[in-house]
């Protein structure tokens, strides 16, 4: 324990150093929903302007989240490309229902970041909860 | 006190007072909607906050507070006399309550102790509600934007 007591431990490391996981996963979450609507509006026929609707939403809530993830000291998160292993590269479309499905678990996903996160991005991420919870409302 | 206490009582208060305005509100505008197909829309939103008023008092009683009282009237909400500024006006009260509801949430949210953990599913369920609510009458009035990205904000 004595050679333990003098030996110089790495400082643990500060909160603010790295992006919470939750704010990192809300931000993979973004990617995907935009990647899915990209795939779908070509074929979405009637449903297109709505589905644009919500990907400026999904737009700007990537955007905040990129720069909280910024401001919480993560790595540049500014480029497009998601970090996610579960993203494929090429989603196929989908129906307004899978898509109205997504927002819903996509909402109830955001609440439960919110839950794990505290202050400003808490608030955001509830912010982003109930849009989506809205954009499942205009899918109905 | 825990930090961020008053400042959660003082959010928890204007989240009540948010929901008496709008359970007023409806009221009015309910009035103007009679014969319309907004009128069910209407008669949902309006049973939602009551009961969420009914919910907030109550809660805020039996923390030992005292809940605000409602106003006479809300002279802001005034003229409803069409059923296109009844269904504008349904827009603003939800609008309202979503914004005391995440202002409520950012408080707890930057607060500690048992009533801030408590108060956050309560706040997020009747922000998204109200969100929820607002995109409902959006779709009636101005369907090209009938989301907002960042509710309550």
């Amino acid at each position: 324990m004595g050679v333990e007591f003098w030996r110089d431990r790495p400082k643990p490391a500060a909160p603010q150093q790295h992006a919470p996981a939750a704010l990192r996963a809300a931000l993979d979450a973004e990617h995907e929903l935009l990647a899915a609507l990209d795939a779908s509006l070509p074929a979405a026929g009637a449903a297109a302007p709505a589905l644009r609707q919500l990907r400026a939403d999904h737009v700007a809530h990537a955007r905040a989240l990129a720069a909280a993830v910024d401001e919480a000291g993560g790595a540049p998160v500014r480029a497009k490309a998601s970090a996610s292993p579960t993203a494929s590269p090429t989603p196929a479309p989908r129906s307004v229902a899978e898509l109205r499905q997504a927002e819903s678990d996509a909402s109830r996903r955001a609440a439960e970041h919110a839950g794990a996160l505290s202050g400003r991005d808490a608030a955001l991420l509830a912010s982003i909860a109930a849009c989506e919870a809205s954009h499942a409302e205009l899918l109905a | 006190m825990n930090p961020g206490e008053s400042a959660l009582r003082d959010a928890w208060q204007a989240a009540l007072a948010a929901e008496q305005r709008a359970a007023f509100g409806y009221g009015l505008l309910g009035a103007r909607l009679h014969g319309s197909a907004q009128l069910p829309l209407a008669i949902s939103c309006s049973d939602a906050h009551e009961a969420l008023r009914d919910e907030t008092e109550q809660a805020i009683a039996a923390a030992g507070l005292t809940p605000v009282s409602p106003a006479a009237d809300y002279p802001d909400l005034y003229p409803v006399d069409t059923a296109a500024q009844a269904a504008g006006l349904a827009v603003r009260l939800e609008d309202g309550c979503a914004t005391a509801w995440r202002y409520l949430y950012a408080a707890a949210a930057e607060a500690s102790g048992a009533r801030a953990t408590a108060l956050r599913p309560m706040a997020q369920r009747a922000l998204t509600a109200g969100a929820v609510r607002a995109t409902q009458w959006r779709k009636l009035t101005d369907p090209a934007r009938a989301t907002v990205a960042f509710p309550g904000l």
